[in-house]
């Protein structure tokens, strides 16, 4: 490491740990936490479909999935959040498992409905199966994390997420600067050649969606205890659906891409509070010009500072 | 070549987001408010949320347009001691993520002396935790009983419980002979909370449940299937859990199965839409509601003609509902002032029943309104009339 | 008691199937899941509701006015949101698709409204009664002819006329298309006409038997008619048709009997088909197959 990012990194851990000593609302610092929780889950499908080009409709399932896990395992077994949460991970993990597995045959827009089913069911199943999940009336009053006998604050819930969107990034990065993430696009970009190379397809493919899980199980996990009120309803087809823009918007394959996108659909709509009414058309009509304007999404290939090319990021889901 | 530029790209957006959090932090800690709040003569903000958009939206309007005529009339009035009602609007999109946006965006208003709102119940039960720890009274429409068991000692809800709704119109059924009941209700807490109730007071009452059937509000159309299977069933009547424009898709495809059974529903139907979406094939049901418009109240006399006048249309339950939570918050104001804490202390223990539109309102200790009575309602002629026996 | 709840499903299925038909069509050509076209197909409900207001109870006139003013907002989306990606990944396209499916149903509900409006009577009905048990009337009835007709005439528009040559030349490959003189935009415009006005008809038709429009009614439609298009073979007029209609039977039943689980069982009914045929039920390369 250079003394020069050295310096760098030094300077952004001050940053980070003296910012939000001085917000003084606690509407910014919640929107500052949504974003990060939102900035995990998006890093988590841009596993699944900006690197591997699997294209699911169903993330929602596994933020869910991890939000339950913790919460009923908090609140049943009375475990400690830490673990709760570590094992959210793991159960979103094991349910990426299960979706990838049977999902192998499928490509391109027949997984996407497949993922979609997969998506429906989880949350029928939260809302009809009463004696686990407490069906459509949720799970309230979830335990908030504390240390040292001091109940968390929104100022510790944004330190203790924004640790983990850092580690989430860092992880991402590293996959995707690594084999496996070289495999993944590899298996994104022409999956018969991969194949011909001596891939293991159906093993990579799996792994993608474990991967991706995970992420969105840590999110889940984090959420369930900061608004510590979950029910079917925050984890429905059109948080899919979000989720999906959030990808495209930012820029799919590109990592952190996917991460601006969540900043800005977490963000926008806050903004265009004032305009009550109008404010989804306007999220709508923005989706649609920065497809027109900018197709690889906003930091995708074109932009300097980034250096990712262009064709890389083009590529995504032309092949079948 | 491609790693060391990603890793310094990550940390410009990191240093990008923390800018905007700045940004936000600056912004946040007043800027939502109105700037004039301060000035002359001065205003009382309310927060008020509910769906604006998506497949609740028409709901939460009807509240709205409830909230904004009392906040009229109490301005036109003059106001609170000489303050003007400022509604602050927003629209949680009956999503609880939202829904937790908007109450912690609320709760960082200083201005905001109470809130009205929420539709849902799962909205209103994120937001709960919230509005308990910013001391920010809220007044909500759901009636999922979770709110009960949680105690949040600053919300309150103006509704009537499903048990008390329920229990209610099951005895209403059962008076009129009917004791096998096929239920068909809203898969979501307040038809959940419908069926429960009335399950259980019917086996109470040494009737019998013919079956249960669910649907999903705003999705499902096709009600041919389970009312086929109703049919089948052998009840001698019908009760709805759910809210007035499935009951009408509901009403119309009965008729066109040729089903002639009678059918009770709960405040939820009562809605003019039910009647207008459901014409011929909605009349004879019969309806638990809290108000009339035929009724001789000069209050709601008032109420309904001046919604008219401002709506073109007859209140439902949810613009009556939220008609009266604003005046209730208004007399409240009138009488211990604008904080919050005081605000609050008063609901949680009311000197005398508020006698609003809908009835007279008063919380118990787990904040739920208590109801003396309901009123029966039926359709006939295609009109929401008193029922007499 | 079946044979009612056959009826109650094929009703169900031939709606699913004409408002599959559109994903179908643009599939074919575009190769993208057009998300907006759920909203195309309220639109279409509300242009209906408008016609029969002012022309009263005249079924064609409707049907074919609605079904042109359907048609044209279709092209005018296209031209909008997807033409200027022509060249861009499908994936862009689909997430235009799904800004453009924002604006179309917000729009409805600021320049229209957020209630649920009735249908002007279009037609009187008449029950038919079929057995000791079974009824069916002629809007049912209507609903499944208008919907059999319109498959039929699009069948053979996509294989015998001039244009559906170019459809199918260049759904097959618009490079190639191109250079032997096919007008790439003309073809997209009559393709999103052609889908956006059967999903007109659709919403006229289905505006007719609910008897209720709404700004919202193009989400879990959109959803259900996708599922069908995928179920049948995306891209696979037949396919279209039959997924629809499959997986109306499935949800009807399912909602009879296990009503928790309604839309669950068609969805996990669809997955099992597409393990045992990963490509729908007609795996049939776009337009290249006649009935």
């Amino acid at each position: 490491m250079s003394k020069k990012r050295l310096t760098q990194y030094v300077l952004l851990a001050v940053l980070l740990v003296l910012v939000p000593q001085f917000v003084r609302s606690d509407y910014a610092l919640h929107l500052m936490i949504m974003v990060a929780i939102y900035g995990i889950l998006v890093l988590g499908l841009e596993i699944i479909l900006g690197q591997t080009g699997l294209f699911s409709l169903g993330h929602a399932a596994f933020f869910g999935m991890g939000s339950y896990t913790s919460a009923l395992l908090v609140m049943r077994l009375g475990m400690p959040i830490w673990l709760g949460i570590v094992l959210a991970v793991l159960a979103s993990g094991i349910l990426g498992f299960l979706l990838g597995f049977p999902t192998l045959r499928l490509r391109g827009d027949y997984l996407a409905i497949a993922t979609l089913g997969f998506g429906e069911i989880f949350g029928l199943i939260l809302v009809n199966w009463d004696s686990l999940t407490h069906g459509p009336m949720g799970i309230p009053g979830i335990t908030r994390p504390e240390i040292f006998g001091v109940v968390f604050d929104k100022r510790m819930y944004l330190y203790l997420i924004v640790l983990l969107f850092i580690l989430a990034l860092a992880a991402a990065f590293r996959i995707s600067n690594s084999f496996l993430g070289r495999t993944f696009r590899a298996i994104r970009d022409d999956e018969d050649a991969a194949e011909f190379l001596g891939i293991h397809i159906s093993k990579y493919k799996i792994l993608a969606f474990i991967i991706g899980g995970m992420f969105a199980g840590l999110a889940g996990g984090f959420y369930a205890h900061y608004v510590t009120f979950i029910s079917p309803d925050s984890f429905t087809y059109e948080d899919s659906e979000t989720l999906l823009a959030m990808v495209f918007l930012g820029g799919a394959g590109t990592v952190i891409g996917p991460v601006v996108g969540a900043v800005v659909l977490v963000l926008l709509p806050e903004l265009l509070s004032f305009m009550v009414q109008w404010r989804m058309l306007v999220v709508g009509v923005i989706m649609v010009l920065v497809m027109i304007f900018r197709p690889q999404g906003l930091m995708g290939g074109g932009m300097k500072f980034l250096k990712i090319k262009k064709k890389e990021v083009a590529r995504i889901g032309e092949k079948e | 070549m491609l790693k060391v530029h990603t890793k310094r790209s990550a940390a410009t957006v990191i240093a990008v987001i923390t800018a905007l959090g700045l940004i936000l932090g600056g912004c946040g800690s007043g800027g939502n408010s109105p700037a004039s709040s301060s000035s002359a003569g001065g205003k009382l903000d309310i927060g008020w949320v509910a769906p604006l958009t998506g497949s609740s939206a028409n709901d939460g309007q009807q509240m709205l347009n409830g909230a904004k005529l009392a906040a009229k009339e109490i301005n036109d009035a003059g106001g609170i001691n000489g303050k003007k009602i400022n509604i602050v609007a927003q629209d949680d999109k009956a999503d609880p993520k939202e829904a937790a946006n908007i109450a912690n965006m609320f709760a960082g208003n200083k201005h905001l002396v109470a809130v009205l709102g929420n539709y849902n119940s799962s909205c209103g039960l994120a937001g709960a935790p919230v509005y308990d720890q910013a001391k920010l009274p809220m007044i909500h429409v759901g009636t999922s009983p979770v709110f009960s068991q949680q105690n949040h000692p600053y919300v309150f809800r103006i509704s009537v419980t499903d048990a008390f709704q329920g229990s209610f119109v099951t005895q209403w059924m059962f008076d009129e002979g009917h004791k096998n009941v096929a239920i068909i209700y809203e898969n979501d807490d307040y038809g959940r909370g419908l069926k429960d109730t009335v399950s259980s007071e019917i086996q109470k009452l040494g009737g019998k449940v013919a079956g249960t059937w669910s649907y999903m509000l705003g999705q499902t159309r096709d009600y041919t299937g389970i009312l086929t299977d109703v049919k089948n069933s052998g009840a001698d009547a019908i009760f709805i859990g759910g809210l007035y424009t499935e009951g009408a898709l509901i009403g119309k495809q009965m008729q066109g199965l040729g089903i002639k059974l009678p059918v009770y529903g709960t405040d939820g139907l009562y809605e003019e839409s039910l009647i207008k979406l459901g014409g011929s094939a909605v009349n004879g049901w019969k309806v638990s509601g809290l108000f009339l418009p035929t009724e001789n109240d000069p209050k709601l006399q008032k109420f309904i003609k001046s919604y008219q006048e401002a709506y073109h249309s007859t209140p439902g339950t949810y613009a009556a509902l939220d008609f009266d939570a604003m005046n209730l918050l208004a007399k409240v104001i009138k009488t211990v002032g604008t904080d919050r804490e005081k605000i609050q202390a008063y609901l949680a223990k009311m000197p005398e029943p508020f006698g609003g539109v809908t009835g007279n309102i008063v919380f118990n200790e787990h904040h739920d309104a208590v109801r003396k009575t309901l009123k029966k309602l039926v359709v006939k002629d295609s009109k929401w009339q008193l029922f007499q026996q | 008691m079946i044979l009612q709840q056959l009826i109650n499903g094929i009703m169900l299925g031939s709606v699913y199937a004409l408002i599959a038909l559109g994903y179908t069509m643009v599939y074919g050509v575009m190769k993208f899941i057009n998300f907006a076209h759920g909203d195309v197909y309220m639109w279409g409900a509300f242009f209906a509701m408008f016609l029969a207001h002012f022309l009263g109870g005249q079924f064609l006139p409707v049907l074919i006015l609605t079904m042109i003013l359907t048609g044209i907002l279709g092209v005018l989306v296209e031209r909008v949101a997807y033409k200027p990606l022509r060249r861009a990944p499908r994936l862009v396209v689909t997430t235009s698709a799904l800004g453009m499916s924002i604006v179309l149903s917000n729009l409805a509900r600021l320049l229209i409204g957020s209630a649920t409006y009735p249908m002007p009577k279009v037609l009187a009905v008449h029950d038919f009664k079929l057995g000791p048990s079974a009824v069916i009337n002629n809007i049912q009835i209507l609903v499944l002819v208008t919907a059999v007709v319109l498959m039929v005439l699009l069948n053979w528009f996509v294989n015998r006329s001039r244009y559906g040559k170019a459809i199918r030349a260049a759904s097959e490959d618009q490079e190639t298309a191109g250079l032997m003189g096919v007008n790439m935009d003309n073809v997209v415009s009559v393709t999103f006409f052609v889908g956006s006005s059967l999903g007109g008809a659709a919403g006229l038709l289905v505006g007719m038997y609910y008897d209720a429009v709404y700004s919202t009614m193009g989400y879990a439609a959109g959803l259900k008619a996708f599922t069908a298009a995928i179920l049948g073979g995306i891209g696979s007029i037949p396919g279209a048709m039959f997924g629809g209609l499959l997986l109306g039977i499935v949800e009807n039943f399912a909602g009879a009997f296990l009503s928790n689980y309604r839309d669950g069982i068609a969805f996990l009914v669809m997955i099992l088909v597409l393990l045992f045929r990963p490509g729908g039920l007609f795996n049939a390369k776009i337009y290249q197959k006649r009935v």
